[in-house]
């Protein structure tokens, strides 16, 4: 840190004595909260550079840390301070971290390529095979479109290609990615084109998220398409709810999981809905860590203000998220599991826990403050049909009721 | 409960901000809400809020929008002894409360005595016996309700420090080298005229904000993370502005100096003398300054003494 001047904090020091009157504590308040107009905001700073009891305020004022996210991650309190999100900034900052992280890469890619060439090798074919796809998700959301309708399934390679009923064998990412929906999941893509905060990426670990379209075949029709996420990155070992945000993650390696290991994973998850729905489709995703899948199979409590989940059956339980305020509610329909507490404090996660990201309800300039009593998700859809909730709606202590059918990206207040 | 509005223009402006606020649950009628807002017109934009006829501007109603009904509502309400209201408030902050505390004072037995005593001040408890009196009619929504008592807290802890700081004992200063200070009126035999008015020249060109950056680190010993959290900016924003300060501050005063008569070298040399003092002028100034530390923190520059740094 460049030393100022001995002069500058003499003089600094001498301004301190100037300070007479102070603000009142609701202009103090609005000003941690940046809720005050610039002009206001400037006397403030004014007042503040003169006055140390009132630094002294405004700092022992702070909120305490929003959420306890895993190293390496950026917590979500960080975007609520307007904090830019620059890739220069953190631990990547330092040069030779940045060289040790590319050497790192060039590392698993040799290794892949020395251990799997056989995988690669299809996945190229496919690709040759298939010019005129697409990668379907934009870019920024690091989702990957497969495609499981009968015509994807007919470009697969038989390797790839799932028996109805039975989970997949394995599919590499790049197959994945390799192949996009058909003009009807152009709602898939729509749909999640709508919610970004959601479509997160674990920045530590680099994964795929493979986004698998359905489309049911009751009556064709396209409102009858909805969308199934399924995960299969390398976040076999990161059992540690991670914030989500929306930052680009590369491709990644994906790791095969045997077939032994496949047919236990079913048996123990043979309750997960998504995971039978991934059977009916027959999609050919997957490779998933037992400890992923029973993750998916998980029953939900709150106990004491912290969200539990219990994977086995409620013998054991393991606190799912930490925050800073009590939890009082949740809800959870299959991999999409919402929490809420006090202050209005509100997470979601879209994967069966795996990883959070914080929702502020906010409509015409007023933000959901007061606590959340209770949480329901509702399929706005209905027909009984198989689909992953689409609205949530939650309601407070002051008998607000506050719903979004996007996954909490725009609000209405009743 | 202040009186209700004398508009009638006014009573229907509030009126959608009376629904959305809920404040009927708590018998506050609309016109009293009416009132409440015009109250707050009138001190945060006085040149706007005219009484009369005059309509309710733009401006006004954004401003009002803009304000947290819901929770001003139930400070209002609680202020004018509404026993629902009361009840709510009790059940959403009042272990909210005793959290705030203990962040603040990091001591179990000192955060139940402040947040007890806080509470006692917004049910409005007087000790003359002349009827409640709650603090909560002085919120005004500007920001939550949490962060407005979170910041009374901080305040009343702030005083209480205050207050024990003129009542510290002889043998607490010697403790903390109190006897070591010297007057504060004697000038520094160092100063030079044309050095400070260079200095409060380059000062006065900075914003608000490089102020309060630089006092904050360099007065207060505040670290990165605790500026970057109040200002909602990044540690290495702050890192970097501070070097940005530092540099710039060294070029103006330069350019202050040279201006006043110095040649180049006199200037450079008056600051680099300062720069190989700063350490031990600063905590040495801390120390006259503020003699026994408000709020003991390991964080902050440790006051040491003098003849230990005539050492180093």
């Amino acid at each position: 840190m460049t030393e100022v001047p001995k002069t500058v904090c003499d003089r600094l020091q001498g301004l301190q004595r100037t300070a007479q009157a102070h603000p009142d504590a609701e202009l103090l308040a609005g000003f941690a909260e940046r809720a005050l107009s610039p002009d206001e905001r400037d006397g403030i700073l004014e007042h503040l550079a003169v006055c140390g009891d009132c630094r002294e305020v405004v700092t022992l004022a702070l909120p305490a840390g929003a959420v306890s996210a895993p190293i390496g991650i950026e917590t979500e309190t960080d975007q609520s301070l307007g904090i830019p999100a620059k890739a220069g900034n953190g631990w990547i900052g330092s040069p030779a971290l940045r060289w040790a992280a590319l050497a790192t890469g060039v590392a698993v890619a040799a290794s892949v390529l020395l251990l799997h060439p056989k995988n690669l090798n299809q996945a190229m074919l496919t690709s040759e095979k298939q010019p005129a796809t697409t990668i379907a998700q934009p870019s920024e959301h690091s989702q990957i479109a497969a495609s499981t309708d009968g015509i994807s399934n007919k470009a697969m390679p038989d390797e790839a290609r799932p028996e109805p009923g039975q989970l997949p064998d394995k599919l590499n990412p790049r197959q994945a990615s390799a192949r996009s929906p058909r003009p009807s999941h152009g709602m898939l893509a729509a749909n999640n084109a709508r919610k970004p905060p959601a479509m997160g990426k674990l920045p530590t670990a680099p994964g795929t998220r493979a986004q698998a379209g359905y489309r049911a075949p009751a009556n064709g029709s396209t409102s009858e398409t909805f969308a199934t996420s399924a995960e299969s990155n390398l976040m076999a070992q990161n059992d540690a709810p991670a914030i989500e945000k929306a930052k680009q993650v590369p491709l990644a390696i994906q790791a095969q999981a045997s077939t032994e290991q496949r047919a236990s994973d079913a048996g123990a998850a043979s309750d997960a809905p998504p995971l039978k729905s991934l059977d009916t489709a027959g999609l050919s995703l997957n490779p998933m860590s037992a400890d992923q899948m029973s993750a998916r199979a998980g029953a939900w409590s709150i106990t004491e203000g912290r969200l539990q989940r219990s994977v086995d059956s409620g013998q054991s339980w393991q606190s799912a998220l930490h925050t800073d305020r009590p939890l009082l509610c949740y809800a959870a329909h299959d991999e999409d599991v919402w929490a809420g507490g006090q202050a209005g404090i509100l997470y979601h996660s879209s994967n069966g826990g795996l990883t959070w990201m914080q929702v502020r309800p906010w409509i015409n300039s007023q933000q959901l403050s007061s606590d959340i009593t209770h949480l329901e998700l509702r399929d706005n859809l209905g027909n009984g049909k198989p689909r992953p909730p689409q609205e949530i709606i939650v309601s407070t202590s002051n008998n607000e009721i506050w719903t979004s059918i996007d996954g909490g990206t725009t609000w209405d207040k009743k | 409960m202040p009186k209700p509005a004398q508009s009638g223009q006014e009573a229907d402006f509030a009126a959608p901000l009376y629904e959305r606020s809920g404040a009927a649950a708590y018998g506050v009628s609309e016109e009293q809400f009416a009132a409440i807002l015009s109250e707050i017109l009138r001190k945060y934009l006085p040149r706007n809020s005219k009484t009369g006829s005059e309509r309710v501007s733009l401006q006004e109603a954004d401003f009002c929008a803009s304000l947290r009904l819901e929770e001003l509502a139930l400070a209002r309400a609680c202020a004018a002894g509404n026993e629902q209201a009361w009840k709510d408030f009790v059940s959403r902050y009042r272990q909210k409360m005793h959290g705030m505390a203990l962040h603040i004072t990091h001591d179990g037995a000192h955060a139940a005595e402040l947040a007890d005593s806080l509470f006692a001040d917004l049910y409005g408890v007087s000790p003359r016996a002349e009827g409640r009196k709650s603090k909560l009619v002085f919120y005004t929504g500007r920001g939550s309700l949490e962060g407005w008592l979170r910041t009374v807290m901080a305040q009343e802890f702030v005083n209480r420090y205050r207050k024990q700081k003129r009542t510290v004992s002889l043998e607490e200063q010697t403790e903390d080298g109190v006897q070591f200070a010297a007057d504060p009126s004697e000038p520094d035999p160092t100063a030079d005229q044309r050095l400070e008015a260079a200095t409060d020249e380059a000062l006065a060109e900075l914003s608000p904000e490089d102020r309060f950056t630089l006092a904050s680190y360099y007065l207060d010993g505040r670290t990165l993370a605790e500026i970057a959290r109040t200002l909602g900016l990044h540690e290495s924003s702050v890192s970097r502005r501070l070097d940005r300060l530092a540099t710039g501050l060294r070029k103006r005063i330069l350019a202050g100096l040279r201006g006043l008569g110095m040649s180049h070298a006199q200037a450079a040399e008056a600051l680099e003398t300062d720069v190989r003092d700063i350490q031990l002028n600063l905590r040495k100034r801390l120390t006259q300054d503020s003699g026994p530390k408000t709020f003991p923190d390991s964080r902050k520059v440790p006051a040491q003494d003098p003849s230990d740094e005539s050492n180093d």
